[in-house]
């Protein structure tokens, strides 16, 4: 990934703020607004961002951030920020991981440990929460936030201090409303998920349930099954294999 | 009269009942050598000091009985009895005598817990996915209902039963998937069996289960048990104090701010679990009595002392195997808690019990011999 590239997602961001629109023209002042702050830390430039916003608050989700060097700077440079460490089964998201990586490179993903990937990062996750105050970390199953996203939406925002009325929450349904909901202009192509730029409703339904037991069938030669610590740090968070809120709405659709 | 040594009995405090100039503690004796059970009644006077003990054999005279309802007359939670070889209610005071017929004759199995509520005795009968809960009013009337929601067995078991107002709570353990709280409630001549919390209450496998319980002017206080990993669990763990109010909700008193089908939950106590600290913990018992011109709950806190579970879907949580150091803590308001100094020996073993005494706080645990009576005084200041 270029650095251009890794860039995108702060030049939109930037010209959203700057001008309140994200066009070739408004990412360009972007870009000469950061390159006029080279000298400063991520930090700085975000503490900036985040004046520009006031009385508002930043959200900061890139998965890149889930290193131990990462979340303690940004716990020392914001010591205010609350976490919010969101889980997903991990059979799941192995099958999810594996589907996404599995033709890159000419040996595929074979090499790769996805099991233990989301064994580490959930561990890291969970170490982290545990030096904040409790009031600054919460867990949440990501696939409740499909199976009943009011409910989930309306205890984030009373965690979080902000509004818990119909219109707050209806508008949290909508996050195709939201400016970077789609690609990124020229100079800034990118700068999000790619999945929710290019779908970026909010696709609420049923989560088919998946068993913690059975094997590993994305692997070239499966395993039988979860290494015994990843069962463990499963029921940890609250995975097994009836493992999923069952939802008040049964009209619901089902999300794969 | 046998003779026994001191290491052939087993000796575990189960109650202690407190009042204004005294109490009485219940003991559970286990002969080791023949799993025989008897019960031990012990007076205990203002300050906590036994002066009275009566071992119940298991074919009471009129003199056993006697003796038994003058030391139990003023605490009527001890004057009905499940007989642990038989798994049959037995009713001292005639008061309960017609239920208690009626609830032996409904029983299909050995029962494991009994409760009063709301002017009935009611027991589970059984222990798997047969078990059944049955009711028996003072006139005699039983109702009963199929206990399946509460998928006993296996690795479930049922650990807590205790009324609360219109409510009859059940707790249930389970090491993979955390604890599950049911209420049972009547209504139209029938009981109906609803959940209050399932999943350790939100917190799943780290809510192994509820290990004590206590009835406060707040609601039903309850403590949890925690059970981590082999290689230990991570993040914000540790036993947890749950309140559930006389409405069925529950609510956190001290533990881990969490999302949950019931709504947000954050603390009353700004403490994380375990009372600030992570560990394999359990709290082991609740009490709560007059201290310093007010009301006080007290807890004891016990780390995990057993050997770490290897796996968890086999597991059945024990919580003899909570024998490690003792904390202990008081509260006025259940928010801000205070650490209790003591001096409690390190191999005091299981802590089962407790009770506030006059100017101490009475702490029951385990102990051997026939003679003993495993109950210690922590001075309160």
């Amino acid at each position: 990934m270029s650095v251009d590239s890794r860039l995108a997602g702060l030049k939109r961001t930037v010209a959203e703020l700057l001008s309140g629109e994200q066009t070739t023209e408004t990412v360009g002042a972007a870009q000469r607004w950061i390159e006029a702050r080279a000298h400063l830390s991520s930090a700085a430039i975000f503490a900036e961002l985040q004046r520009m916003i006031s009385p508002r608050g930043l959200v900061e989700k890139s998965p890149t951030n889930t290193r131990p060097d990462a979340l303690a700077r940004i716990r020392d440079s914001f010591p205010d920020a609350v976490f919010l460490h969101v889980t997903r089964h991990p059979r799941a998201n192995c099958r999810s991981q594996h589907s996404v990586y599995k033709d890159r490179g000419p040996e595929g993903d074979q090499a790769f440990d996805y099991e233990q990937h989301w064994r580490r990062r959930n561990r890291l996750c969970l170490e982290f929460g545990a030096t904040l105050p409790a009031s600054q970390y919460m867990l949440l199953h990501g696939e409740w936030v499909f199976e009943d996203p009011r409910t989930v939406f309306a205890q984030i925002s009373e965690w979080l201090g902000l509004r818990t009325d119909d219109t707050a929450i209806d508008a949290m349904m909508r996050p195709e409303d939201s400016p970077y909901a789609k690609i990124g202009p020229a100079g800034a192509f990118g700068g999000n998920n790619k999945g929710f730029m290019a779908n970026p409703q909010l696709r609420a339904g049923r989560i088919p349930k998946v068993p913690l037991a059975g094997p590993l069938d994305w692997m070239a030669e499966p395993a039988a099954g979860f290494d015994p610590k990843t069962r463990h740090l499963a029921h940890q968070l609250g995975y097994g294999w009836d493992d999923l809120p069952v939802p008040q709405d049964d009209n619901i659709q089902e999300v794969v | 009269m046998t003779s026994q040594s001191n290491d052939s009995v087993h000796a575990q405090m189960r109650q202690i009942e407190t009042g204004q100039t005294g109490g009485v503690a219940r003991v559970e004796q286990t002969d080791l050598t023949t799993g025989d059970i008897t019960e031990l009644f012990v007076k205990l006077a203002g300050a906590g000091d036994a002066t009275a003990t009566l071992r119940v054999p298991a074919q009471p005279d009129a003199m056993d009985l006697a003796i038994r309802d003058a030391i139990t007359g003023d605490h009527p939670a001890l004057q009905v009895g499940l007989d642990p070889q038989t798994g049959q209610i037995s009713a001292q005071t005639p008061a309960w005598q017609s239920a208690m017929r009626g609830l032996n004759a409904a029983s299909t199995g050995p029962m494991s817990h009994f409760a009063f509520w709301d002017q009935r005795l009611c027991a589970v009968c059984g222990d798997g996915p047969d078990a059944k809960i049955v009711c028996a009013q003072d006139d005699g009337q039983v109702h009963e209902i199929a206990a399946s929601a509460l998928r006993l067995g296996g690795r479930r078991a049922l650990t807590h039963m205790q009324a609360l107002g219109p409510r009859l709570i059940l707790a249930v353990g389970d090491a993979v998937e955390g604890f599950g709280l049911f209420a049972l409630s009547h209504a139209d001549g029938a009981l109906t069996l609803t959940d209050i919390a399932d999943r350790g209450a939100f917190r799943f496998s780290l809510n192994a289960l509820i290990s004590a319980a206590c009835q406060t002017d707040a609601g039903l206080l309850l403590g949890t048990a925690a059970l981590g990993t082999p290689r230990g669990a991570v993040g914000h763990w540790g036993p947890e104090l749950i309140l559930i109010s006389a409405d069925g909700t529950w609510d956190l008193v001290m533990g881990q701010p969490r999302f949950s089908p019931q709504g947000l939950k954050l603390p009353a106590s700004a403490l994380t679990p375990g009372f600030g600290l992570p560990g394999n913990a359990a709290i082991q018992a609740i009490a709560q009595g007059m201290w310093q011109g007010h009301v006080q709950t007290f807890v004891a806190v016990q780390g995990f002392a057993g050997s770490p579970p290897a796996n968890r879907d086999d597991l059945r949580p024990e919580l003899l195997e909570y024998h490690g150091a003792v904390q202990l803590f008081v509260s006025a308001d259940l928010q801000d808690w205070a650490e209790v100094p003591h001096r409690l020996p390190a191999d005091i073993g299981c802590i089962s019990a407790l009770g506030v005494g006059a100017d101490a706080l009475l702490v029951g645990h385990e102990g051997f011999g026939p003679h003993t009576v495993p109950l210690s005084h922590v001075p309160l200041p």
